[in-house]
């Protein structure tokens, strides 16, 4: 897997993750539920769609790439992640990403999720009106997700009271962010000719 | 001795090269190869701040904390090389100044007496006592100065890029956008001054007394031929 990590700071960094083929046999959730045929509501065939055993994905890597400035370069990151592909024309696209932050001291520090909590959609299948109502439900998160770091950064520092670590220039491996206009002129050819 | 340098630019900037020294006794390929890497655009700015190239290198590189570091250099050793030709350029310094023009002269002396130490780094050096922060030697024309000025066209853009920087980083915090933005003050003050004052001053018969308010009404211009634009 190609994993991307990008920061607020325009910086990149690519990590290769190295599958282990793992299929999991055994449901990865709550197991033996017994449900109703009768009674089965959405939620619950999301349960079960969410139960069939996909293939699953795991991997452990250092953390080298200043993400956030209230934790430190150090530490590392636990991937778990099932494949979403369905294996037959019955299944449903299915996401579930979990990525823990684990601190330097081994601890886990932060636990993000990412998962389905609906049936997929179709694009093209969509009527106006359905496109319409996606928009309005979803179209404005991208332009809060800043004023939304800005929000919790204000709680983490003010009533938490958490420690700031600066942002570290780019270990190699990582991107570094684009050059401003000064940079970008004084990435002069010159400053490697002078003793040519 | 001859030297071989792989100069890899930071991302966006395109200007990555292979440089090989022109020796005369040259034989064969190069074997030591030089190789320094830009990991970070921040390494261009606090470059030109510095008025010693192995002090930049240095600075930037294995004296700098991990965290700090803009640049990494593979075969180090072979730096004292590309020190020498340094040292070889900077002597040129004295002709190179009776190349400038009058007002260019002031203008480099300008940039010369406005060099400063760069930006703080993030994270403390923990090697770096105050003699050595004291190092910082101002008021002298760097190797880059004396290259641009003998050898590049675009001389004028550097100076202006260079004194720009210093200026951000001497009363505006580093951040250049500030500077920039005193400077549109400046232009704002000047033609608010002149569209109130200086027409009513043409209403007058002494010619030397028009001289000087022509010159007030084109105050601005003034303004841009006093920094160079």
């Amino acid at each position: 897997m190609i994993l991307e990590v990008n920061n607020t700071f325009d910086e990149r960094r690519m990590y290769l993750l190295k599958a282990d083929g793992e299929r999991s046999s055994e449901p990865q959730t709550s197991k033996n539920r017994v449900v109703n045929g009768n009674e089965c509501s959405e939620e619950t065939s999301r349960q079960q769609e969410r139960e069939k055993p996909r293939a699953r994905f795991s991997d452990v890597w250092t953390k080298d790439f200043h993400v956030s400035p209230f934790n430190s370069r150090d530490g590392s990151y636990t991937l778990v992640a099932q494949d979403p592909r369905p294996s037959s024309v019955e299944e449903e696209v299915f996401i579930s990403n979990n990525i823990t932050l684990v601190s330097s001291g081994g601890h886990p520090k932060l636990v993000a999720r990412v998962f389905s909590d609906g049936n997929s959609i179709d694009p093209t299948a969509l009527s106006v009106r359905a496109v319409f109502k996606f928009v309005l439900r979803w179209g404005w998160v991208g332009f809060l997700t800043s004023p939304r770091i800005l929000k919790e950064a204000w709680k983490l520092f003010f009533k938490h009271k958490l420690q700031i670590w600066y942002r570290p220039e780019v270990a190699q491996g990582s991107i570094a962010r684009a050059p401003t206009a000064a940079e970008r002129y004084a990435g002069f050819d010159h400053a490697f000719q002078i003793g040519h | 001795m001859p030297l071989s340098v792989a100069y890899n630019a930071a991302p966006g900037i395109t200007s990555s090269c292979r440089l090989n020294s022109t020796h005369e006794n040259l034989q064969g390929p190069l074997k030591d190869v030089l190789e320094v890497s830009v990991s970070s655009p921040a390494f261009y700015s606090r470059f030109v701040h510095y008025d010693d190239v192995a002090e930049a290198l240095d600075r930037e590189s294995s004296r700098a904390e991990t965290k700090n570091r803009t640049i990494s250099v593979v075969n180090a050793s072979l730096l004292t090389i590309l020190y020498a030709s340094e040292t070889k350029c900077t002597s040129k310094l004295a002709s190179t100044e009776k190349m400038l023009t009058r007002s260019d002269a002031i203008r480099w002396d300008l940039l010369r007496r406005l060099r400063c130490p760069p930006k703080a780094v993030a994270y403390p050096e923990a090697h770096v006592g105050a003699s050595q922060k004291n190092e910082f030697r101002a008021q002298k024309f760097s190797a880059l100065d004396a290259y641009v000025i003998r050898y590049c066209k675009d001389a004028a853009q550097y100076r202006r890029t260079a004194t720009e920087l210093f200026l951000a980083q001497r009363w505006c915090w580093g951040l250049t956008f500030l500077s920039t933005g005193v400077d549109v003050l400046i232009r704002f003050l000047v033609l608010k001054w002149t569209l109130t004052n200086a027409f009513d001053m043409l209403h007058t018969s002494n010619v030397m007394s028009v001289m000087v308010r022509i010159l007030c009404v084109n105050a601005i211009h003034v303004w841009g031929v006093a920094k160079g634009t």
